[in-house]
Protein backbone atom coordinates (compact mmCIF):
# COMPACT_ATOMS: atom_id res chain seq x y z
CA UNK A 1 0.00 0.00 0.00
CA UNK A 2 1.44 3.01 -1.22
CA UNK A 3 0.88 6.66 0.82
CA UNK A 4 0.87 7.93 4.08
CA UNK A 5 -0.03 5.21 6.98
CA UNK A 6 -0.07 5.14 10.78
CA UNK A 7 2.73 3.37 12.53
CA UNK A 8 0.87 1.23 15.03
CA UNK A 9 3.75 0.58 16.71
CA UNK A 10 4.19 4.16 18.10
CA UNK A 11 0.27 5.69 17.40
CA UNK A 12 -2.48 4.00 19.38
CA UNK A 13 -5.72 4.12 17.78
CA UNK A 14 -8.34 6.09 19.78
CA UNK A 15 -10.57 3.79 22.16
CA UNK A 16 -12.82 5.09 24.57
CA UNK A 17 -12.19 2.42 27.21
CA UNK A 18 -8.44 3.18 27.63
CA UNK A 19 -6.42 6.42 28.29
CA UNK A 20 -6.60 9.56 25.85
CA UNK A 21 -4.08 9.70 22.57
CA UNK A 22 -0.70 11.35 23.96
CA UNK A 23 -0.12 15.23 21.93
CA UNK A 24 2.41 13.23 19.08
CA UNK A 25 -0.25 10.58 18.69
CA UNK A 26 -2.67 13.25 18.14
CA UNK A 27 -0.34 15.13 15.35
CA UNK A 28 -0.19 11.66 13.61
CA UNK A 29 -3.50 11.15 13.00
CA UNK A 30 -3.60 14.73 11.75
CA UNK A 31 -0.96 14.20 9.61
CA UNK A 32 -2.28 10.82 8.39
CA UNK A 33 -5.78 12.58 7.17
CA UNK A 34 -4.52 15.78 5.50
CA UNK A 35 -2.02 13.49 3.71
CA UNK A 36 -4.58 10.97 3.13
CA UNK A 37 -7.23 13.15 1.43
CA UNK A 38 -7.13 12.70 -2.45
CA UNK A 39 -10.08 14.02 -3.07
CA UNK A 40 -9.12 17.65 -1.82
CA UNK A 41 -5.79 19.06 -2.61
CA UNK A 42 -4.59 20.29 1.33
CA UNK A 43 -1.25 21.97 1.69
CA UNK A 44 0.52 24.93 3.33
CA UNK A 45 2.22 28.34 2.13
CA UNK A 46 4.31 29.78 3.87
CA UNK A 47 4.19 34.07 4.48
CA UNK A 48 5.76 34.70 0.97
CA UNK A 49 3.30 32.02 -0.71
CA UNK A 50 5.96 28.96 -1.02
CA UNK A 51 4.68 25.81 -0.56
CA UNK A 52 5.37 23.99 2.32
CA UNK A 53 3.34 21.19 2.44
CA UNK A 54 1.76 18.56 0.18
CA UNK A 55 -0.62 15.73 0.61
CA UNK A 56 -2.28 12.98 -1.81
CA UNK A 57 -4.91 15.24 -3.33
CA UNK A 58 -2.73 17.98 -4.63
CA UNK A 59 -0.02 15.71 -6.44
CA UNK A 60 -3.34 14.00 -7.80
CA UNK A 61 -4.89 16.96 -9.23
CA UNK A 62 -1.03 19.29 -9.82
CA UNK A 63 0.79 16.03 -10.93
CA UNK A 64 3.82 17.21 -8.52
CA UNK A 65 5.29 15.15 -5.98
CA UNK A 66 6.12 16.48 -2.47
CA UNK A 67 9.77 16.78 -3.18
CA UNK A 68 9.18 18.65 -6.73
CA UNK A 69 7.33 21.30 -5.32
CA UNK A 70 8.33 22.80 -1.91
CA UNK A 71 9.95 25.62 -1.92
CA UNK A 72 8.19 26.59 -5.10
CA UNK A 73 6.20 30.03 -4.70
CA UNK A 74 2.48 28.93 -5.69
CA UNK A 75 2.00 31.05 -8.45
CA UNK A 76 3.27 28.05 -10.69
CA UNK A 77 -0.26 26.54 -11.01
CA UNK A 78 -1.84 30.00 -12.20
CA UNK A 79 -2.25 30.17 -16.12
CA UNK A 80 0.33 32.72 -18.09
CA UNK A 81 -2.63 35.32 -18.14
CA UNK A 82 -3.58 34.76 -13.87
CA UNK A 83 0.26 35.36 -12.92
CA UNK A 84 0.67 38.80 -15.59
CA UNK A 85 -2.85 40.29 -13.97
CA UNK A 86 -0.64 39.14 -10.80
CA UNK A 87 -3.96 36.76 -9.48
CA UNK A 88 -1.84 34.99 -7.04
CA UNK A 89 -0.87 38.05 -4.93
CA UNK A 90 -4.06 39.58 -5.11
CA UNK A 91 -5.44 36.69 -3.58
CA UNK A 92 -2.65 36.41 -0.93
CA UNK A 93 -3.96 40.51 -0.27
CA UNK A 94 -7.36 39.30 0.29
CA UNK A 95 -6.47 36.48 2.45
CA UNK A 96 -4.59 39.59 4.51
CA UNK A 97 -8.04 42.16 4.69
CA UNK A 98 -10.36 39.45 5.30
CA UNK A 99 -8.97 35.83 6.61
CA UNK A 100 -10.38 33.60 3.87
CA UNK A 101 -10.92 33.73 0.42
CA UNK A 102 -12.75 31.17 -2.12
CA UNK A 103 -12.18 31.49 -6.00
CA UNK A 104 -12.95 28.98 -9.10
CA UNK A 105 -10.53 29.77 -12.02
CA UNK A 106 -8.43 27.66 -14.28
CA UNK A 107 -5.31 25.89 -12.77
CA UNK A 108 -2.14 24.44 -14.06
CA UNK A 109 -0.60 20.95 -13.73
CA UNK A 110 2.78 19.89 -13.99
CA UNK A 111 2.32 18.57 -17.55
CA UNK A 112 0.90 22.41 -18.62
CA UNK A 113 -2.37 20.73 -18.99
CA UNK A 114 -5.44 22.78 -17.15
CA UNK A 115 -8.28 21.77 -14.42
CA UNK A 116 -11.07 23.95 -13.42
CA UNK A 117 -10.61 24.58 -9.45
CA UNK A 118 -12.81 25.90 -6.47
CA UNK A 119 -9.89 27.55 -4.32
CA UNK A 120 -10.19 28.37 -0.57
CA UNK A 121 -6.88 30.17 0.83
CA UNK A 122 -7.27 30.72 4.68
CA UNK A 123 -4.92 32.91 6.25
CA UNK A 124 -3.29 31.02 9.67
CA UNK A 125 -2.56 33.24 12.91
CA UNK A 126 -0.23 32.73 15.93
CA UNK A 127 -1.20 33.27 19.88
CA UNK A 128 -0.29 37.14 19.24
CA UNK A 129 -2.50 37.35 16.18
CA UNK A 130 0.61 37.75 13.51
CA UNK A 131 -0.30 35.31 9.95
CA UNK A 132 2.23 32.77 9.78
CA UNK A 133 1.35 31.17 6.85
CA UNK A 134 -1.95 29.79 4.73
CA UNK A 135 -3.81 26.68 4.64
CA UNK A 136 -4.74 25.93 0.52
CA UNK A 137 -7.77 23.41 -0.13
CA UNK A 138 -8.31 22.79 -3.56
CA UNK A 139 -11.23 20.59 -5.23
CA UNK A 140 -11.14 19.61 -8.70
CA UNK A 141 -14.23 20.92 -10.40
CA UNK A 142 -13.38 19.62 -13.74
CA UNK A 143 -16.38 17.44 -14.39
CA UNK A 144 -18.71 19.51 -12.95
CA UNK A 145 -17.53 22.65 -14.87
CA UNK A 146 -17.59 20.52 -17.73
CA UNK A 147 -21.04 19.07 -17.47
CA UNK A 148 -22.53 22.80 -16.63
CA UNK A 149 -20.68 23.96 -19.73
CA UNK A 150 -22.44 21.10 -21.88
CA UNK A 151 -25.63 22.06 -19.76
CA UNK A 152 -25.50 25.99 -21.01
CA UNK A 153 -25.15 24.60 -24.57
CA UNK A 154 -27.93 21.82 -24.71
CA UNK A 155 -29.97 24.87 -23.24
CA UNK A 156 -28.69 27.35 -26.37
CA UNK A 157 -29.78 24.44 -28.69
CA UNK A 158 -33.07 24.19 -26.72
CA UNK A 159 -34.03 27.55 -27.32
CA UNK A 160 -33.15 27.91 -30.95
CA UNK A 161 -35.06 24.43 -31.68
CA UNK A 162 -37.80 26.00 -30.51
CA UNK A 163 -37.66 29.30 -31.73
CA UNK A 164 -37.54 26.88 -34.90
CA UNK A 165 -40.33 24.76 -34.31
CA UNK A 166 -42.61 28.29 -33.18
CA UNK A 167 -41.94 29.17 -37.06
CA UNK A 168 -42.83 25.74 -38.37
CA UNK A 169 -45.68 26.16 -36.13
CA UNK A 170 -46.79 29.30 -37.82
CA UNK A 171 -46.19 28.05 -41.38
CA UNK A 172 -48.13 24.97 -40.84
CA UNK A 173 -51.07 26.91 -39.77
CA UNK A 174 -50.73 29.39 -42.67
CA UNK A 175 -50.64 26.27 -44.97
CA UNK A 176 -53.47 24.85 -43.63
CA UNK A 177 -55.39 27.92 -44.36
CA UNK A 178 -54.43 28.56 -47.51
CA UNK A 179 -55.26 24.18 -48.36
CA UNK A 180 -58.46 24.69 -47.05
CA UNK A 181 -59.43 27.48 -48.72
CA UNK A 182 -58.62 25.92 -52.16
CA UNK A 183 -60.19 22.50 -51.22
CA UNK A 184 -63.76 24.70 -50.33
CA UNK A 185 -64.47 25.70 -54.15
CA UNK A 186 -64.20 22.04 -55.53
CA UNK A 187 -66.18 20.59 -52.69
CA UNK A 188 -68.60 23.68 -53.01
CA UNK A 189 -68.89 22.56 -56.99
CA UNK A 190 -69.51 19.13 -56.35
CA UNK A 191 -72.18 20.22 -53.72
CA UNK A 192 -74.14 22.62 -56.27
CA UNK A 193 -74.01 19.51 -59.18
CA UNK A 194 -75.40 16.82 -56.47
CA UNK A 195 -77.99 19.29 -55.75
CA UNK A 196 -78.86 19.91 -59.35
CA UNK A 197 -79.27 15.87 -59.99
CA UNK A 198 -80.99 15.34 -56.83
CA UNK A 199 -83.85 17.90 -57.26
CA UNK A 200 -84.30 16.34 -60.67
CA UNK A 201 -83.18 19.39 -62.58
CA UNK A 202 -80.54 17.06 -64.70
CA UNK A 203 -84.25 14.72 -65.34
CA UNK A 204 -85.86 12.60 -63.46
CA UNK A 205 -84.51 10.13 -61.21
CA UNK A 206 -85.35 6.30 -60.05
CA UNK A 207 -85.41 5.83 -55.82
CA UNK A 208 -82.05 3.71 -56.05
CA UNK A 209 -79.90 7.10 -58.08
CA UNK A 210 -80.92 9.30 -55.37
CA UNK A 211 -80.10 7.20 -52.43
CA UNK A 212 -76.96 6.76 -54.27
CA UNK A 213 -76.96 10.95 -54.94
CA UNK A 214 -77.24 10.82 -50.95
CA UNK A 215 -74.65 9.27 -49.84
CA UNK A 216 -72.16 10.57 -52.35
CA UNK A 217 -74.15 14.22 -51.04
CA UNK A 218 -73.19 13.38 -47.35
CA UNK A 219 -69.58 12.45 -47.72
CA UNK A 220 -69.00 15.72 -49.53
CA UNK A 221 -71.07 17.25 -46.85
CA UNK A 222 -68.91 16.34 -43.85
CA UNK A 223 -65.62 16.82 -46.34
CA UNK A 224 -66.81 20.76 -46.51
CA UNK A 225 -67.82 20.25 -42.51
CA UNK A 226 -63.85 18.78 -42.29
CA UNK A 227 -62.30 21.73 -44.31
CA UNK A 228 -64.54 24.62 -42.16
CA UNK A 229 -63.01 23.03 -38.80
CA UNK A 230 -59.59 23.07 -40.25
CA UNK A 231 -59.94 26.56 -41.31
CA UNK A 232 -61.04 27.37 -38.18
CA UNK A 233 -58.84 25.64 -36.19
CA UNK A 234 -55.80 27.31 -38.16
CA UNK A 235 -57.32 30.55 -37.50
CA UNK A 236 -57.12 30.13 -33.45
CA UNK A 237 -53.95 28.18 -33.44
CA UNK A 238 -52.19 30.84 -34.98
CA UNK A 239 -53.48 33.53 -32.59
CA UNK A 240 -55.67 35.04 -35.07
CA UNK A 241 -58.84 34.93 -33.38
CA UNK A 242 -59.76 38.41 -31.81
CA UNK A 243 -63.25 37.88 -29.97
CA UNK A 244 -65.87 39.99 -30.48
CA UNK A 245 -67.13 40.40 -27.07
CA UNK A 246 -70.60 41.46 -25.76
CA UNK A 247 -72.92 41.39 -22.49
CA UNK A 248 -75.04 38.66 -22.92
CA UNK A 249 -77.21 36.80 -21.21
CA UNK A 250 -76.12 32.89 -22.29
CA UNK A 251 -79.30 31.30 -20.99
CA UNK A 252 -80.74 33.27 -23.61
CA UNK A 253 -78.06 32.07 -26.15
CA UNK A 254 -77.88 28.87 -24.74
CA UNK A 255 -81.97 28.04 -25.49
CA UNK A 256 -81.58 29.91 -28.96
CA UNK A 257 -79.02 27.37 -30.09
CA UNK A 258 -81.14 24.67 -28.75
CA UNK A 259 -84.27 25.95 -30.82
CA UNK A 260 -82.60 25.43 -33.47
CA UNK A 261 -81.03 22.04 -32.70
CA UNK A 262 -84.97 20.61 -31.76
CA UNK A 263 -85.45 19.04 -35.36
CA UNK A 264 -81.59 16.83 -35.07
CA UNK A 265 -83.04 15.94 -31.62
CA UNK A 266 -86.36 15.09 -32.91
CA UNK A 267 -85.32 13.23 -35.88
CA UNK A 268 -83.32 10.46 -33.04
CA UNK A 269 -86.59 10.63 -30.82
CA UNK A 270 -84.22 12.44 -27.92
CA UNK A 271 -85.72 14.35 -25.12
CA UNK A 272 -84.48 17.92 -24.52
CA UNK A 273 -84.87 19.64 -21.36
CA UNK A 274 -83.60 23.32 -20.71
CA UNK A 275 -83.32 24.50 -17.51
CA UNK A 276 -82.47 28.43 -16.31
CA UNK A 277 -81.32 30.47 -13.17
CA UNK A 278 -84.59 33.26 -12.96
CA UNK A 279 -81.99 36.25 -13.18
CA UNK A 280 -79.93 36.64 -16.45
CA UNK A 281 -76.43 34.77 -16.56
CA UNK A 282 -74.65 37.58 -18.04
CA UNK A 283 -71.55 37.32 -19.55
CA UNK A 284 -68.96 38.86 -22.06
CA UNK A 285 -68.81 36.68 -24.84
CA UNK A 286 -68.46 36.20 -28.32
CA UNK A 287 -71.98 35.35 -29.54
CA UNK A 288 -70.90 33.57 -33.11
CA UNK A 289 -68.15 31.46 -31.33
CA UNK A 290 -69.74 31.02 -28.32
CA UNK A 291 -73.22 29.67 -30.33
CA UNK A 292 -70.65 27.49 -32.37
CA UNK A 293 -69.03 25.60 -29.23
CA UNK A 294 -72.41 25.22 -27.84
CA UNK A 295 -73.92 23.20 -30.93
CA UNK A 296 -71.32 21.36 -31.24
CA UNK A 297 -71.29 19.94 -27.81
CA UNK A 298 -75.39 19.13 -28.21
CA UNK A 299 -74.33 17.42 -31.13
CA UNK A 300 -71.87 15.66 -29.41
CA UNK A 301 -74.58 14.75 -26.45
CA UNK A 302 -76.70 13.70 -29.51
CA UNK A 303 -74.44 11.50 -31.60
CA UNK A 304 -73.29 9.78 -28.69
CA UNK A 305 -76.49 8.66 -26.90
CA UNK A 306 -78.92 6.28 -28.73
CA UNK A 307 -82.48 7.06 -30.22
CA UNK A 308 -85.04 7.89 -27.36
CA UNK A 309 -82.52 8.67 -25.23
CA UNK A 310 -82.38 12.00 -22.98
CA UNK A 311 -80.35 15.11 -22.78
CA UNK A 312 -80.34 17.47 -20.18
CA UNK A 313 -79.22 21.04 -20.72
CA UNK A 314 -78.38 23.85 -17.77
CA UNK A 315 -77.48 27.17 -17.31
CA UNK A 316 -77.14 28.84 -14.21
CA UNK A 317 -74.59 31.17 -12.50
CA UNK A 318 -72.33 30.83 -9.47
CA UNK A 319 -70.56 33.57 -7.65
CA UNK A 320 -68.25 35.09 -10.66
CA UNK A 321 -68.60 32.40 -13.39
CA UNK A 322 -71.76 31.30 -15.68
CA UNK A 323 -72.07 27.58 -15.73
CA UNK A 324 -73.76 25.64 -18.68
CA UNK A 325 -74.11 21.91 -18.26
CA UNK A 326 -74.57 19.40 -20.93
CA UNK A 327 -75.93 16.12 -19.93
CA UNK A 328 -76.70 13.42 -21.82
CA UNK A 329 -77.62 9.29 -20.78
CA UNK A 330 -75.82 8.43 -23.58
CA UNK A 331 -72.97 5.79 -24.42
CA UNK A 332 -70.61 7.83 -22.15
CA UNK A 333 -66.57 7.98 -22.53
CA UNK A 334 -63.59 5.36 -20.94
CA UNK A 335 -61.86 6.58 -18.11
CA UNK A 336 -58.40 5.94 -20.39
CA UNK A 337 -59.91 8.08 -23.48
CA UNK A 338 -61.15 11.42 -21.38
CA UNK A 339 -57.26 12.51 -21.52
CA UNK A 340 -57.75 12.52 -25.37
CA UNK A 341 -61.37 14.45 -25.67
CA UNK A 342 -59.98 17.78 -26.83
CA UNK A 343 -57.36 16.94 -28.80
CA UNK A 344 -56.77 17.09 -31.88
CA UNK A 345 -58.69 14.69 -34.54
CA UNK A 346 -59.31 12.55 -31.24
CA UNK A 347 -61.44 10.07 -32.32
CA UNK A 348 -62.88 7.59 -29.86
CA UNK A 349 -64.26 4.53 -30.35
CA UNK A 350 -67.35 2.64 -29.46
CA UNK A 351 -71.07 1.49 -30.63
CA UNK A 352 -72.07 4.84 -31.91
CA UNK A 353 -68.97 6.44 -33.11
CA UNK A 354 -68.88 4.43 -36.44
CA UNK A 355 -72.16 6.55 -37.69
CA UNK A 356 -70.89 9.48 -35.91
CA UNK A 357 -68.80 11.62 -38.44
CA UNK A 358 -67.62 14.88 -37.27
CA UNK A 359 -63.68 16.23 -38.10
CA UNK A 360 -62.89 15.54 -34.70
CA UNK A 361 -61.78 19.23 -34.31
CA UNK A 362 -64.82 20.07 -32.42
CA UNK A 363 -64.16 19.69 -29.38
CA UNK A 364 -60.56 21.13 -29.56
CA UNK A 365 -61.95 24.76 -31.03
CA UNK A 366 -64.52 24.83 -28.38
CA UNK A 367 -62.54 23.97 -25.86
CA UNK A 368 -59.80 26.73 -27.27
CA UNK A 369 -62.22 29.04 -27.79
CA UNK A 370 -63.70 28.64 -23.93
CA UNK A 371 -60.48 29.04 -22.90
CA UNK A 372 -59.77 32.56 -24.75
CA UNK A 373 -62.74 33.85 -22.91
CA UNK A 374 -61.18 32.91 -19.87
CA UNK A 375 -62.95 29.93 -18.92
CA UNK A 376 -62.87 26.11 -19.07
CA UNK A 377 -64.65 22.95 -20.21
CA UNK A 378 -64.53 20.17 -17.74
CA UNK A 379 -66.18 16.05 -18.20
CA UNK A 380 -67.20 13.92 -16.13
CA UNK A 381 -68.42 10.52 -17.97
CA UNK A 382 -69.90 6.88 -16.93
CA UNK A 383 -69.71 4.17 -19.46
CA UNK A 384 -73.02 3.34 -20.21
CA UNK A 385 -74.27 6.34 -17.94
CA UNK A 386 -73.66 8.98 -19.64
CA UNK A 387 -71.51 12.16 -19.82
CA UNK A 388 -71.86 15.45 -18.86
CA UNK A 389 -69.77 18.74 -20.45
CA UNK A 390 -69.68 21.48 -18.17
CA UNK A 391 -68.60 24.92 -19.44
CA UNK A 392 -67.45 28.03 -16.77
CA UNK A 393 -67.03 31.30 -18.45
CA UNK A 394 -65.94 34.09 -15.69
CA UNK A 395 -68.95 37.02 -15.96
CA UNK A 396 -66.79 39.23 -15.64
CA UNK A 397 -63.84 40.29 -17.64
CA UNK A 398 -60.38 39.38 -15.78
CA UNK B 1 -89.39 36.93 -64.71
CA UNK B 2 -87.23 37.64 -62.13
CA UNK B 3 -84.01 38.79 -63.86
CA UNK B 4 -80.86 38.04 -62.09
CA UNK B 5 -76.89 38.95 -62.38
CA UNK B 6 -74.60 36.20 -61.33
CA UNK B 7 -70.94 37.40 -60.56
CA UNK B 8 -68.94 34.47 -60.12
CA UNK B 9 -65.02 33.70 -61.45
CA UNK B 10 -65.05 30.00 -61.16
CA UNK B 11 -66.60 28.51 -64.34
CA UNK B 12 -68.06 25.28 -63.24
CA UNK B 13 -69.40 27.00 -60.02
CA UNK B 14 -70.90 29.92 -61.99
CA UNK B 15 -72.40 27.02 -64.68
CA UNK B 16 -74.20 24.90 -62.48
CA UNK B 17 -75.52 28.52 -60.23
CA UNK B 18 -76.84 29.80 -63.97
CA UNK B 19 -78.76 25.93 -64.30
CA UNK B 20 -80.44 26.16 -60.76
CA UNK B 21 -81.65 29.31 -61.15
CA UNK B 22 -82.71 29.30 -64.97
CA UNK B 23 -84.69 25.78 -63.63
CA UNK B 24 -86.77 27.77 -61.38
CA UNK B 25 -87.18 30.46 -63.95
CA UNK B 26 -84.74 33.40 -63.88
CA UNK B 27 -83.80 35.27 -66.31
CA UNK B 28 -79.82 34.84 -65.20
CA UNK B 29 -76.87 37.34 -66.66
CA UNK B 30 -73.86 36.09 -65.95
CA UNK B 31 -70.26 37.87 -65.54
CA UNK B 32 -66.80 36.56 -64.72
CA UNK B 33 -65.70 39.55 -62.52
CA UNK B 34 -66.51 42.53 -61.19
CA UNK B 35 -65.59 44.37 -64.69
CA UNK B 36 -68.21 42.34 -66.50
CA UNK B 37 -70.85 42.95 -63.98
CA UNK B 38 -70.33 46.99 -64.05
CA UNK B 39 -70.73 46.86 -67.86
CA UNK B 40 -74.17 44.13 -67.22
CA UNK B 41 -75.39 46.87 -64.65
CA UNK B 42 -74.77 49.90 -67.46
CA UNK B 43 -77.40 48.19 -69.54
CA UNK B 44 -79.73 46.21 -67.18
CA UNK B 45 -81.92 46.90 -63.86
CA UNK B 46 -81.58 43.35 -62.29
CA UNK B 47 -84.06 42.35 -59.42
CA UNK B 48 -80.93 40.33 -57.52
CA UNK B 49 -77.45 39.97 -58.04
CA UNK B 50 -75.38 36.98 -56.77
CA UNK B 51 -72.01 38.68 -56.18
CA UNK B 52 -68.90 36.82 -55.40
CA UNK B 53 -66.01 38.34 -54.00
CA UNK B 54 -62.81 36.97 -54.88
CA UNK B 55 -62.09 37.73 -58.42
CA UNK B 56 -60.36 38.88 -60.84
CA UNK B 57 -59.77 42.38 -62.27
CA UNK B 58 -62.52 44.07 -60.12
CA UNK B 59 -63.50 42.28 -57.19
CA UNK B 60 -66.90 42.11 -55.24
CA UNK B 61 -65.80 45.04 -52.79
CA UNK B 62 -64.75 46.84 -55.91
CA UNK B 63 -68.03 46.37 -57.80
CA UNK B 64 -69.60 47.25 -54.73
CA UNK B 65 -67.94 50.75 -54.31
CA UNK B 66 -68.50 51.35 -58.46
CA UNK B 67 -72.22 50.21 -58.37
CA UNK B 68 -74.78 53.11 -58.94
CA UNK B 69 -76.98 53.61 -56.37
CA UNK B 70 -79.73 55.27 -57.71
CA UNK B 71 -83.72 55.63 -58.28
CA UNK B 72 -84.06 52.62 -60.59
CA UNK B 73 -81.30 50.27 -58.44
CA UNK B 74 -82.49 51.10 -55.15
CA UNK B 75 -84.66 48.11 -55.67
CA UNK B 76 -82.17 45.49 -56.04
CA UNK B 77 -81.17 42.94 -53.63
CA UNK B 78 -77.06 42.28 -53.63
CA UNK B 79 -76.69 38.95 -52.00
CA UNK B 80 -72.52 38.22 -51.32
CA UNK B 81 -72.23 34.71 -51.82
CA UNK B 82 -68.98 33.98 -51.18
CA UNK B 83 -66.23 31.14 -49.97
CA UNK B 84 -64.75 33.71 -47.55
CA UNK B 85 -65.05 33.22 -43.90
CA UNK B 86 -67.66 35.24 -42.35
CA UNK B 87 -64.89 38.79 -41.12
CA UNK B 88 -63.38 42.03 -42.16
CA UNK B 89 -64.25 41.74 -45.85
CA UNK B 90 -68.06 40.54 -45.57
CA UNK B 91 -68.53 43.00 -43.35
CA UNK B 92 -67.09 45.58 -45.12
CA UNK B 93 -69.39 44.51 -48.02
CA UNK B 94 -72.44 45.03 -46.00
CA UNK B 95 -71.18 48.34 -45.34
CA UNK B 96 -70.81 49.25 -48.77
CA UNK B 97 -74.76 48.18 -49.98
CA UNK B 98 -74.65 44.02 -50.23
CA UNK B 99 -78.03 43.20 -48.02
CA UNK B 100 -76.51 39.39 -47.16
CA UNK B 101 -73.65 37.59 -46.73
CA UNK B 102 -73.64 33.94 -47.23
CA UNK B 103 -71.13 30.94 -47.56
CA UNK B 104 -71.16 29.01 -50.86
CA UNK B 105 -70.36 26.09 -49.32
CA UNK B 106 -73.41 26.21 -46.71
CA UNK B 107 -75.75 26.30 -49.34
CA UNK B 108 -77.03 23.66 -51.50
CA UNK B 109 -79.04 24.37 -54.53
CA UNK B 110 -82.41 23.81 -52.66
CA UNK B 111 -81.42 26.08 -50.03
CA UNK B 112 -80.28 28.87 -52.73
CA UNK B 113 -83.83 28.55 -54.36
CA UNK B 114 -85.41 29.16 -50.94
CA UNK B 115 -82.75 32.05 -50.46
CA UNK B 116 -83.82 33.61 -53.79
CA UNK B 117 -87.56 33.61 -53.14
CA UNK B 118 -87.32 35.27 -49.55
CA UNK B 119 -84.79 37.77 -50.91
CA UNK B 120 -86.91 39.16 -54.24
CA UNK B 121 -90.01 38.75 -51.50
CA UNK B 122 -88.80 41.58 -49.69
CA UNK B 123 -87.58 43.77 -52.58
Amino acid sequence: MNGPVLNTQSVRIPDPKHAALNRIEQVEWYKLLVESVQDYAIFLLDTSGKVTSWNKGAQKFNGYKAEEIIGKHFSVFYPEKDKKRGKPEWELAEVRKYGRIEDEGWRLRKDGSRYWANVVITGLYDNSGRLRGYAKVTRDLTERKKNEDALKEANRVLKHQQKELQKLNRSKDEFISLASHQLRTPATIVKQYLGILKAGIGGPLTPEQIELLEKADLSNERQIETINDLLRVAQIDAGKVNLDKQRTDVAELVKSCLDEQADLLRQHNQSLAFNRTEKPALANVDIARLRMAIENLVNNASKYTPDGGKIEVLVKTDNNEVLVSIADNGVGIKESDLPKLFKQFSRIHNELSEHAGGSGLGLYWANKVITLHGGQIGVTSKVGKGTTFLIRIPSRNK
Amino acid sequence: MPKILLVEDEPLLRESYRIVLEAVSHEVDSAANGLEALRCCRDNIYDLILLDLMMPKLDGIGFLKKFQKNSKTKETRIIVLSNMTAGDKTNQALKLGAHKYVQKSQVSPTQLIKLLRTELAAA
